[in-house]
């Protein structure tokens, strides 16, 4: 091996590229030439000096300054409708929200014994225990295996919430628990097993004082005028799908809540926030978003068109995307639930 | 390190991964172009260029390459474009075997350069010289790396990188001979 061979594989050294006969190879001849050790220190300090340079660091955030920028650029670079809409939702999600959204129409036309009534809040709370004595006796899946009421509303909070199924039972134990024994709720969640004997124990009471609390929608376990009529649901939807029942029965047409019994597609918002639909009256649509309480959040500006498609929620939730078609051209809007504002955008 | 499916949501429009995706890179962005210009103001202003460059040509990036050699690419590129536009550079001969010739031992006796005199020699390299040096040496990029960065052959980087060292060593002997201390 000649010196020009020798300073090639100094360099791979340096740069840490060599293999490890090429160092053998690089030590083995600068044992023996002095002037090549000479250049291979000069070198090695060098290269050490290099990797020594400041890592600099911008003073300030480089990306904060051109935000605005981008921001502005973003309305020209919006993704398709298909992309944000799938990225979104997964066919996955998708097909059980869709089979949730089905089942709890069936519910709320339905006249199940289960379904929830202000009017006969005794007999659904007897029922709820009824319920509740069934599900302890096989607490480790009793939701899905009661009745098809049952089964449909677990697998509606499912699909919204994508909450497992097995705080279910937990869920029922402890609001059960709740309406007998306030100090049953605390040791509920750790012990779901230990909690559903603890409701054997309690259960009778349950049928002395057997009206659910009025305030029950708004405690922490407000499944407890829940668990009888529909089995594990959450927290956020309970309220609103008795107030929606109600509704639904006393006046009809004049809720906006009506909507859900109606075949309009609805769009919920991510985190559950929001539920939007298009509205179509007589000669235009609108898109209308209400909250979890059905209340009418929001309601464009009625659109004299074709169609209103391609509703999508932003990630946060806090935008409304969606596309009008008057059977010749279509428009982008968003509607900003922070601002409450609607905007059409130029794409 | 940069996770492929932040940069997969980007891609696919979440504009919230690509400004967290711009913060990521942000710093090694600005440091390539710091060491490219020479000075801050350019070096904020590349960066910049380049980090707009990344956020409207994110669906163009593939992921056969390496995405921090992706952003390399387009923050060297602005770099020497916007090099060349405003100074010229002095061309040292390149074959000018250095480390061979006439340094005796006495060279040897100041243990190490001061990092301004080191600052100063890098940007007298010629443009490729001085980002391949960049990218070895701020980027702690790899030879395929540079060359995947630079789209040059692999062997042409390994050249780039061996002349751009005996510059500045022969940079930096004339530096310490003349007292040169900037």
């Amino acid at each position: 091996m000649n010196c020009q061979e020798v300073l090639d594989l100094m360099q791979k050294y340096v740069d840490q590229e060599h293999t490890n006969s090429e160092y053998a190879e690089m030590s083995e001849h600068l044992h023996r030439c002095p002037s090549c050790t000479a250049i291979f220190e000069r070198l090695k300090r060098l290269s050490d000096e290099l990797e020594q340079l400041p890592k600099v660091v911008p003073a300030y955030s480089i990306v904060d300054t051109i935000l605005p920028k981008l921001e502005r650029m973003n309305l020209l670079y919006q993704p398709t409708w298909k992309e944000r809409f799938m990225e979104r939702f997964p066919y996955k999600t998708l097909g059980s929200l869709a089979a949730g959204i089905i089942l709890l129409l069936v519910i709320l036309n339905s006249d199940l014994p289960g379904s929830m009534n202000s009017a006969d809040s005794e007999k659904s709370a007897l029922h709820m225990e009824s319920m509740n004595r069934d599900t302890a006796g096989n607490n480790l899946a009793p939701a899905q295996e009661d009745g098809s009421d049952n089964k449909a509303k677990v697998e509606f909070s499912e699909s919204v919430t994508e909450s497992p199924t097995t705080p279910a039972p937990t869920a029922e134990m402890e609001s059960a628990g709740e309406t007998t024994d306030a100090e049953a709720t605390d040791s509920s969640a750790a012990d779901p097993v230990g909690e559903a004997k603890l409701f054997k124990a309690t259960s009778p009471p349950a049928t002395k004082k057997p009206t659910p609390k009025p305030a029950a929608a708004s405690t922490p376990e407000p499944q407890a005028t829940e668990a009888g009529g529909y089995g594990g649901a959450t927290v956020d939807e309970e309220p609103a799908v008795q107030e929606e029942n109600n509704n639904a029965e006393l006046a009809p047409s004049q809720s906006p809540s009506a909507v859900l019994t109606t075949d309009a597609e609805q769009f919920p918002s991510g985190d559950g926030a929001y539920i939007a639909y298009v509205r179509q009256n007589e000669t235009s649509q609108e898109v209308v978003i209400v909250n979890q309480q059905f209340e009418p959040v929001f309601t464009s500006f009625a659109k004299e068109v074709e169609q209103i498609l391609n509703i999508v929620w932003s990630e946060e939730s806090k935008v409304l995307w969606f596309d009008t078609f008057d059977g010749q051209t279509t428009r982008h809007y968003s509607v900003d639930l922070v601002k409450l504002q609607e905007s059409e955008h130029v794409r | 390190m940069i996770e492929q499916e932040q940069i997969k949501q980007a891609q696919a429009g979440d504009s919230e991964a690509l400004v967290t995706l711009l913060r990521a890179i942000e710093t090694h962005v600005y440091r390539t172009a710091y060491y490219i210009l020479g000075n801050e103001q350019d070096a904020l202003d590349a960066s910049q260029e380049a980090l707009i460059r990344v956020y409207t040509k994110i669906n163009t990036y593939e992921e056969k390459a390496l995405f921090k050699t992706w952003v390399q690419r387009i923050v060297t590129n602005i770099c020497i474009d916007k090099f060349r536009r405003t100074k010229t550079t002095v061309s040292i001969d390149e074959h000018n075997m250095v480390f061979t010739t006439e340094h005796n031992v006495e060279d040897d006796i100041i243990s190490s350069y001061v990092a301004k005199d080191i600052q100063e020699a890098i940007k007298k390299l010629p443009d490729h010289h001085r980002t391949v040096v960049v990218l070895r040496y701020l980027q702690d990029f790899s030879y395929n790396e540079i060359a995947e960065s630079l789209d040059l052959p692999l062997n042409t980087v390994k050249s780039y990188l061996f002349r751009a060292r005996q510059q500045l060593y022969s940079l930096l002997q004339d530096y310490q001979k003349g007292g040169v201390r900037g």
